[in-house]
């Protein structure tokens, strides 16, 4: 197979492969981090909250819900 | 905090009708008193976690608060139907548009950094030059933000001042979009990605996505990282007290204390 050919070939990969993995992308909540934005956004829209709270530490330990 | 019933894909897609909202428990006095007049727990004081569904001024429980979904909802599927249901209630505001105008900011990049690294998730810092030069580029930013597929893909973080970018190693206090992989721990971070600002929403939608694809997103041992924590002597100080008695309890034996 000419060189060109398998260019066209890795490139068609390359391009397949970040298509794909943009489609993986695991949706998510998309929460706000404060109590004056949400509801603030919750006048504006008229939308209901759902509303989490966590401590950001376990034990004492950061990084981990 | 109840994964099982909040990373489940129904309600996931449901809750794109309300306006989501976690709150870090103990970081914030006004929050605190907030969430105690949501649910407080068996003794009387605030819980380190809390679960409601509220009306839009934040008045009314429209089910039973608790310390999570599993309080109110049997399982993910009965929440996400029940979600659908209320989001029926309360339609948007009419002329309102679709889009929130702001990014979802912590109320500081420390704090940000720490719940970027729990939840595994990249940190994006929004650094201006002066307050004015970031919040344009936050108000750039703010719609692609909310839709798919970047909706819920970062922590956000804003900066405009040295000392805010000290736990970052080797950012700059020049405009950028700075996408920023925490330490385990949430206390310091590396830039992993930084995007100019100056380019075209289309543009900076399509660079975000593409470094959510890259980013490692790491999975923890969560009690391997607890007993490194205490090992090492690290302790995250929160700004008001905590008052989970039986969190307090656990970390005193723990802790040796």
């Amino acid at each position: 197979m000419p060189i060109h050919k398998h260019l066209l070939a890795i490139l068609a990969l390359v391009f397949l492969v970040e298509d794909l993995s943009a489609e993986n992308i695991t949706p998510r909540i998309a929460y706000f981090g404060t109590l004056k934005s949400g509801l603030a956004e919750a006048e504006r829209s008229g939308r209901p909250l759902l509303l989490v709270s966590g401590a950001p530490h376990c034990l004492g330990v950061p990084g981990v819900w | 905090m109840d994964r099982s019933y909040l990373s489940d894909s129904d309600v996931v897609a449901a809750s794109r009708n309300f306006v989501c909202l976690r709150l870090a428990t103990y970081e914030d006095q006004a929050e605190a008193d907030f969430m105690k007049s949501v649910y407080i727990g068996r003794n009387g004081d605030l819980a380190n976690t809390t679960f409601a569904l509220l009306s839009p001024d934040g008045e009314k429980s429209l089910v039973t608060a608790g310390r999570g979904p599993f309080h109110a909802f049997r399982s993910a599927s009965s929440m996400s139907a029940s979600l659908a249901q209320l989001a029926d209630d309360y339609p948007r505001r009419a002329g309102a548009a679709e889009h929130c105008p702001s990014l979802p900011l912590m109320k500081t990049v420390d704090l940000a950094l720490n719940v970027a690294a729990c939840d595994g998730l990249p940190l994006l810092v929004v650094v201006g030059e002066t307050p004015e030069a970031a919040e344009k580029i936050q108000r750039d930013l703010a719609a692609g933000a909310w839709q798919e597929p970047l909706a819920g893909q970062f922590i956000y973080g804003s900066a405009s001042d040295k000392r805010t970018l000290k736990p970052i190693a080797k950012a700059r206090l020049r405009s950028a979009l700075l996408i920023v992989e925490p330490d385990p721990f949430g206390l310091t971070g590396k830039i992993f990605r930084a995007i100019d600002p100056n380019q075209s929403s289309a543009v900076l939608k399509e660079k975000l996505a593409q470094a959510i694809t890259a980013y490692p997103h790491p999975l923890k041992d969560h009690n391997r990282h607890v007993r490194l924590g205490i090992r090492l002597g690290i302790e995250w100080e929160t700004v008001i007290p905590e008052t989970d008695q039986q969190s307090l309890r656990a970390k005193a034996r723990a802790r040796g204390k």
